[in-house]
């Protein structure tokens, strides 16, 4: 399913706030690119850059106080970074769609849904009648699995539930049959249930419209539900990537360790404590030299606390910034495995 | 002071909020459970099923419509105001938002010395002492208490709405989804937390959806539906072997990583929870039921004790009809 033609390329991107307190570099060199028809997770604590990358990718960040400092993001053949206001316009919507984590304040609440659904349409239709339009919009009300759709089409958000308005805010973003859907924490304000049937939504929306999707949760069960591949970020940087087989079963950075075993599983013994992660993530107003993780990692080594690591490849498409490693630090690597439990 | 087994008795609770002129929203629908002293009881389920207002009513943050809920054995819908002051001391609350739930005006040491302040507990340097004392207890430094809510992080700031509301050294905590809006990695460190105040003899009704947490921090477990108990029992039992079908569907669509090899998708639960201003004649999962009969639609079925020490309210499941799972 998964073709290798690339619709997404994010390279050495970087992105800084400017505050009164200085600049704040919330992205610091992320590359990463999504496939035709691919599901990638970026997965990572809050503040750690995630919605950041993902927002930049659509040019939709503040800007000021937001630059894009540096870097390239090439979006279906568009180079994003240096694009006039008209091509963003043009290519919001129909190269890229976007869903949110709060679904009622990504809806207008003074417009009936049928009305912005239509909106989309005839936005990146021009020749599209106000007939069609309603038509595909009722069609897309019932793609995305909203019962009685001609009814609910000429209701307000505030006459849906939360899950309801999310499928809503879906079929907006697959109006106009995007190449790349980014889904922002699209299911954590969420009942479990209905995470459950928009994560199915998305999945069947995704092959049937052979879309590629950027998930982005702080949640990697909700990630392994969905995602072909899965990029661990920290501080600003990707720490870990790979496919989604190779970090689940076998990760690699001390980072993705502490954000799976910070999940209670279903056999969690209840007379010990769960595992967490100490300490908080460093400020990036002025971001460390060596590695961010250093100060909260176990298994921090001299070296750590003095230089950045770099991407150390583990197998195909696998690559891990982790000084443990490095070739001379394998007995380091092999008590750590055995002292997390992730061998 | 009475030393029952239980220290909170809920019998036949209703809630109804007025909707409209004539209409009512009933968020809690005759509702009996009781609570044992120095255990973690959970109360689980969907957004609208009324797992908050009933946390709430048992604190009595609201007056119920009718029922009554006793702690220790004094009846609180009867209590006089100052009864009711005395029995904040006993009954604490924690909230899901920790942004919403502080004042942002107040430095963190006044905040949390507000149930010192409220009850005169303590004053000048002793309540210096506390404050600190209190902060240490829940993982943040002593200096915290000069600082204003806006320069921690959620996670923090749980931590302060903890302190506070361990202050007055209560009997009684409800926490109302207190890991919810955080983090992974902190949701974690807060359960840790809670889990630490078990030992300190507090009875605990943990209000939350995420049921492997649940499982993780409770004795027993209670699965609301539309404002009513669907099932209860030990939160061993009811995560591995549910039986009342809406529990089963509620675990199953909890999402595991599962290596990532096979696929992945928790089972589905089709449609949505009906509305409590129009509840369903008979039994509230009717409409979603992979197993309903006919007699589902027209009979509401009361919590009865199919196992020892497991309530469901399920037709199809029989067992036979005894009082409030106790």
């Amino acid at each position: 399913m998964v073709s290798d033609k690339k619709v997404l390329n994010v390279e050495d991107l970087r992105v800084c706030f400017d505050t009164y307190r200085g600049e704040v570099q919330a992205v610091r060199g992320v590359s990463f690119d999504v496939c035709e028809g691919e599901a990638l997770a970026i997965v990572g604590e809050s503040g750690c850059g995630k919605s950041v990358t993902a927002h930049a990718v659509t040019r939709l960040l503040p800007e000021p106080p937001a630059r894009i400092t540096g870097g390239r993001i090439n979006l279906d053949g568009t180079d994003v970074v240096n694009a006039g206001k008209k091509t963003l316009q043009g290519m919001r919507g129909s190269a890229v769609g976007m869903i949110f984590q709060d679904p009622m304040t990504s809806l207008n609440p003074t417009m009936t849904v049928g009305k912005q659904l239509r909106e989309a349409l005839l936005r990146h239709n021009p020749g599209m009648g106000l007939k069609d339009a309603e038509l595909k919009a009722a069609e897309l009300l019932s793609e995305v699995r909203i019962p009685n759709a001609a009814q609910r089409f000429s209701q307000y958000p505030s006459q849906f539930s939360g899950g309801m308005r999310q499928r809503v805010m879906i079929a907006i973003a697959i109006a106009c049959k995007p190449k790349l859907l980014i889904a922002d924490e699209p299911t954590t304000a969420l009942d479990v249930t209905t995470q459950a049937q928009i994560l199915d939504l998305l999945k069947s929306i995704q092959s049937a419209n052979r879309m590629a999707i950027i998930l982005i949760t702080h949640d990697l069960s909700v990630a392994s539900c969905l995602v072909d591949r899965v990029a661990v970020m920290y501080a600003g940087q990707i720490v870990e990537k790979g496919l989604a087989k190779q970090i689940f079963q076998t990760a690699a950075h001390p980072y993705t360790w502490g954000l799976m075993d910070s999940l209670p599983r279903p056999d969690q013994d209840k007379s010990r404590d769960l595992n967490t992660i100490a300490g908080s993530p460093p400020s990036l107003l002025s971001p460390p030299a060596e590695c961010s993780f250093a100060p909260r990692c176990h298994f921090c080594m001299q070296v750590c606390s003095q230089r950045q690591p770099p991407g150390f490849e583990l197998g195909p498409g696998h690559t891990c910034s982790c000084w443990l490693h490095h070739p001379m630090a394998a007995d380091m690597l092999k008590q750590a495995k055995e002292a997390s439990g992730h061998v | 002071m009475c030393d029952s087994e239980f220290i909170v008795r809920v019998r036949s609770l209703k809630k109804y909020f007025k909707v409209g002129k004539h209409g009512s929203l009933k968020a809690v629908d005759d509702v009996s459970l009781d609570i044992r002293r120095g255990e973690t009881l959970s109360l689980v389920g969907e957004s609208g099923c009324g797992k908050s207002t009933l946390g709430r009513t048992i604190i009595g943050a609201y007056a119920p419509t009718s029922g009554s809920v006793s702690f220790d054995g004094e009846d609180l819908t009867a209590m006089s105001p100052r009864q009711r002051k005395r029995f904040a001391l006993k009954a604490q609350m924690i909230f899901q938002d920790p942004y919403s739930a502080l004042n942002p005006r107040m430095i963190v040491g006044d905040i949390v010395a507000q149930g010192l302040d409220i009850h005169q507990l303590c004053r000048g340097e002793a309540r210096d002492r506390r404050i600190a004392e209190l902060l240490t207890m829940v993982g943040l430094s002593p200096n915290a208490a000069d600082r204003f809510p806006h320069e921690f992080s959620g996670g923090q700031l749980q931590r302060v709405g903890i302190a506070r509301a361990l202050a007055v050294n209560p009997e009684f905590l409800v926490c109302d989804e207190p890991i919810s809006a955080l983090d992974v990695s902190i949701q974690a460190q807060i359960v840790n937390l809670l889990r630490k105040l078990k030992e300190m003899k507090l009875t605990n009704l943990f209000i939350a959806h995420d049921l492997n947490m649940v499982r993780y921090i409770s004795d027993r477990t209670a699965v609301m539906y539309l404002g009513r108990v669907v099932e209860l029992g030990e939160s061993d039992a009811v995560s591995r072997s549910p039986l009342h079908p809406y529990t089963r569907a509620l675990i199953s669509a909890v999402p595991q990583i599962n290596g990532g090899e096979t696929e992945n998708t928790p089972a589905l639960l089709e449609g949505e929870i009906p509305s409590p201003i129009h509840p369903p004649e008979g039994c509230a999962f009717f409409g979603r039921c992979p197993h309903a009969a006919k007699v589902c639609e027209k009979t509401r079925p009361p919590l009865m004790e199919t196992e020892a020490g497991r309530y469901t309210a399920c037709l199809m499941l029989g067992g036979s009809q005894d009082s409030y799972g106790g």
